[in-house]
């Protein structure tokens, strides 16, 4: 038993030893290039950097700011799970429905995002656009999911299913939403940092009051490459970090879901 | 129990399996149809359970409700045993049956826990606690033991009392343990 956790305490060092050396690494590379271009609102020093993003932690504006952004942003993350969701399992059983949606997502798959934030500031009130932006760019991948996992069900429990002639909404529960789940969880966890970074963008362009992107654009605006770096670290730590904590929560909450119905939550995960 | 068939006709792509096949069974108990490795016994048990349909002819069988069991388990994975069952018949219904079959103690596993021979017992149980009026078994005595074998034949010879049963089986012996008649289709042909 010692042994084993001992092994893993080591596994789990030298993997904090890796990681801490590559973080060196890339640090030591910036320092250099740094030193290199000499110029700091081209490229600033990782120290000016990090002193600047400790500065700001403790400010009430950057707490305000990540607040603001993180609740437009969750708030297009859920609603595009939401609706890609139900989006999903109707295609996935309609093929004229299918046939009909197919084109509106494939076409929200290829514009570039910006193109569609520029018409959202045409819309929509500009507090609003990171919403519909986070909102679009997650309801594709959940739908698309979905709809796979749930097309891609195993052909014999179906045929079983019509041998016993279990109702739509057996099926559904029984086989089809199971067989989903895996790459329900996938779509979820992929949407957290696209949706993230889409949300982020649309925030730089639109400028709502208090948020992330506004001082992004702010530093850009002034000139205050420190500033922009700063907000840049700070928006991939938060989106790490988000990342790690939403699909923490997801598996949680699925867990729970799925135990509280009997499901063999192991066999869904195959 | 009679089974009527006309003039059948079955492909797949250019695959003939029946061509303009007929055949009147008239039956009590339990039948065992025979036959070759690929002569289409689960393809015309198949249509006989409206699974499969026919590219012309009559398949006429006096049932409503139906319970088939596959060649394969087909369980359900993502629930337990205990709700593999109580998706086709009650709760009571379905504890009768996995004591019949000595699966009591697995009724809260998983199927993917058990052994081939527990989750055949499994997927027969659940053939015979559905309320059906004609019963269809591919391959029942697949994997299980000859101890095991003779004690289902048992249970499928009292089950056969109160409804007709049909088992497709390569399995020569198979007619013993359950003393059923016989139907080789290699004669019918």
């Amino acid at each position: 038993m010692i042994s084993i956790m001992e092994h893993k305490l080591k596994k789990t060092l030298i993997f904090i030893i890796k990681i801490a050396l590559a973080g060196i690494f890339w640090l030591g590379l910036w320092q250099l290039v740094y030193k290199k271009i000499g110029i700091d609102v081209i490229l600033p020093s990782p120290a000016a950097v990090f002193k600047r993003l400790a500065e700001m932690l403790p400010e009430k504006s950057f707490i305000q700011s990540v607040f603001n952004s993180f609740k437009g942003i969750a708030l297009g993350y859920m609603a595009g799970v939401l609706f890609g969701t139900v989006l999903g399992i109707i295609t996935a059983f309609s093929k004229t429905l299918n046939t009909l949606f197919k084109p509106f997502f494939t076409a929200v798959k290829t514009t570039p995002v910006v193109s569609f934030i520029i018409l959202a500031l045409i819309w929509l009130e500009k507090t609003r656009v990171p919403v519909f932006i986070t909102f679009l760019m997650v309801m594709p991948i959940v739908w698309a999911n979905v709809s796979g996992g749930i097309s891609g069900t195993d052909k014999s429990l179906i045929e079983m299913a019509k041998a016993y002639k279990f109702g739509f909404f057996k099926k559904l529960k029984l086989i089809y939403l199971p067989s989903a789940v895996p790459s329900f969880m996938t779509a979820c966890e992929t949407a957290v940092g696209l949706g993230w970074k889409a949300g982020i963008a649309a925030e730089v362009l639109c400028t709502p009051k208090n948020s992330i992107g506004i001082n992004l654009r702010n530093a850009q605006i002034y000139i205050e490459t420190v500033d922009l770096f700063a907000w840049t670290a700070a928006v991939i730590i938060l989106s790490l970090v988000l990342e790690k904590a939403l699909v923490w929560v997801l598996r949680f909450m699925f867990s729970r879901i799925m135990k509280k119905g009997g499901y063999f939550i192991e066999n869904t995960n195959k | 129990m009679k089974i009527q068939i006309n003039n059948l006709c079955k492909k797949y792509g250019k695959k003939v399996i029946f061509d303009n096949f007929s055949a009147s069974v008239d039956f009590d108990g339990i039948l065992m149809v025979k036959g070759k490795s690929g002569l289409g016994k689960t393809t015309l048990i198949k249509m006989l359970a409206g699974l499969e349909k026919p590219n012309s002819g009559k398949i006429s069988v006096p049932a409503e409700r139906i319970s088939f069991m596959f060649q394969e388990d087909r369980l359900i994975p993502f629930v337990s045993v205990l709700k593999n069952l109580t998706a086709v018949c009650n709760e009571e219904k379905a504890l009768k049956y996995l004591s019949l079959m000595e699966l009591e103690q697995e009724k809260d596993a998983s199927p993917l826990s058990l052994s081939g021979g527990m989750r055949r017992r499994v997927a027969l149980a659940r053939a015979l606690c559905y309320d059906s009026e004609l019963i269809i078994l591919d391959e029942p005595f697949k994997g299980l033991d000859e101890a095991l074998k003779i004690k289902i034949g048992e249970i499928l010879k009292k089950e056969s009392n109160a409804r007709p049963i049909i088992i497709v089986s390569h399995e020569t012996d198979g007619a013993d343990f359950c003393g059923a008649e016989t139907l080789d289709l290699d004669k019918l042909y």
